[in-house]
C-alpha cells in the first residue's frame, strides 16, 4: 500500500502544506456556553448509542432498545409469513399435481 | 462545564475547521460536539483519557456532517466535477484568514475532496491534515486496520484520478 506509485501528485503535496497553516475563524465559547446551559443533560434519542452513527437514523428508532426490540420483530413476523406460505404451499400442491397430471394425460392423448 | 469547554475550544474547532466550509458551519459542528459530549457524559469512563474521548466525538462530528452533504447532493443533483461545484460547496469565500494564501490553499483542497464519498473524505482529511495515522483512525471509527489500509488506497485512487483529470484548475 506504500508503493511509490500509490504517492499523490505535487500538487496535492503543496495544497496540504499551505492548508495546514489555515487557522479557524475565532468563535465565541461565551455563546457555546450559553447554549450548553438550556441543553438537556440527557436525552433518550441518542443516549446509548456509540458514536459515529447517523444522527438521523438515530432520531428515527431511539435506543439500541428500541432497535432491537424492531429486529426481533421482524425475525418473527417473518418466521410466521414462512410459516404460513409453507402451509398455503402444501394445500396447493396436490392440486397442482393434479392439474399436472391432466396436461401429461391431454398431451398423451394428443400423441 | 465551562471549564472543560474553555480547555478544548480551540482545538476541537481547529479540528473540525478541516470539515466546516465557513465560520457557520463550524460553529454548528463545534455546538453539536459539544452537546452530544453533554449528552453522553454519563458513558464516559474515567480510566480513558478525556482528550481522546472529545476528539473522537468531533471526528464523529465532522464525519456526519460530510455524510449529511453528501446525501443531500445525492438527493438534490448529481455531484459536479473539482472546480465547478455550484454554491453550496463552495468554502468560505468573504474571510480570507489570517493567511490567505493558507486559505486559498485549504479552500481548494475542500473543494476538490467534496467530490469524494464521505468517508473517503474524512480517512484523506484526517491522515493529510491533521497527520492521524491510519491505526488511530481505524481506532476511532471502529474500523479495522486493514479495510482502513485499504480504503485508503482506494481513496487515494480517487484523488489521483481527480488531481490529474485534464481539466481540473
Amino acid at each position: 500500500m506504500n508503493d511509490p506509485k500509490d504517492s499523490l501528485p505535487p500538487r496535492w503535496n503543496d495544497l496540504v502544506a499551505h492548508a495546514r497553516r489555515d487557522q479557524p475563524p475565532a468563535l465565541d465559547p461565551q455563546a457555546l456556553l450559553h447554549t450548553l446551559r438550556d441543553a438537556p443533560r440527557a436525552q433518550p434519542v441518542t443516549a446509548g448509542l456509540p458514536a459515529g452513527w447517523w444522527p438521523e437514523f438515530a432520531g428515527l428508532f431511539g435506543s439500541r432498545a428500541v432497535l432491537a426490540g424492531v429486529a426481533v420483530a421482524t425475525v418473527a413476523l417473518g418466521a410466521v409469513v414462512l410459516w404460513q406460505t409453507t402451509l398455503a404451499w402444501e394445500e396447493v400442491m396436490p392440486w397442482a399435481e393434479l392439474i399436472a397430471g391432466d396436461e401429461a394425460a391431454l398431451i398423451g392423448g394428443v400423441l | 462545564m465551562e471549564s472543560l469547554v474553555l480547555r478544548h475550544h480551540a482545538e476541537i474547532s481547529r479540528l473540525l475547521w478541516r470539515f466546516a466550509r465557513n465560520a457557520s458551519d463550524l460553529e454548528d459542528l463545534v455546538q453539536e460536539t459539544f452537546l452530544r459530549l453533554v449528552r453522553s457524559l454519563h458513558t464516559w469512563r474515567a480510566d480513558r483519557p478525556f482528550r481522546h474521548w472529545i476528539t473522537r466525538i468531533a471526528a464523529n462530528v465532522g464525519r456526519d456532517f460530510y455524510r449529511r452533504q453528501s446525501v443531500r447532493r445525492r438527493w438534490t443533483s448529481e455531484p459536479l466535477p473539482a472546480g465547478e461545484n455550484g454554491a453550496a460547496l463552495t468554502p468560505e469565500a468573504i474571510d480570507p484568514g489570517a493567511d490567505p494564501a493558507a486559505r486559498a490553499a485549504a479552500n481548494e483542497l475542500k473543494e476538490l475532496l467534496a467530490t469524494l464519498p464521505a468517508d473517503d473524505r474524512t480517512l484523506l482529511t484526517l491522515h493529510h491534515l491533521e497527520g492521524w495515522d491510519l491505526k488511530h483512525i481505524a481506532n476511532q471509527f471502529g474500523w479495522t486496520v486493514t479495510a482502513t489500509k485499504l480504503r485508503a488506497w482506494r481513496a487515494r485512487n480517487r484523488l489521483r484520478a481527480l488531481l490529474t483529470e485534464p481539466h481540473s484548475p
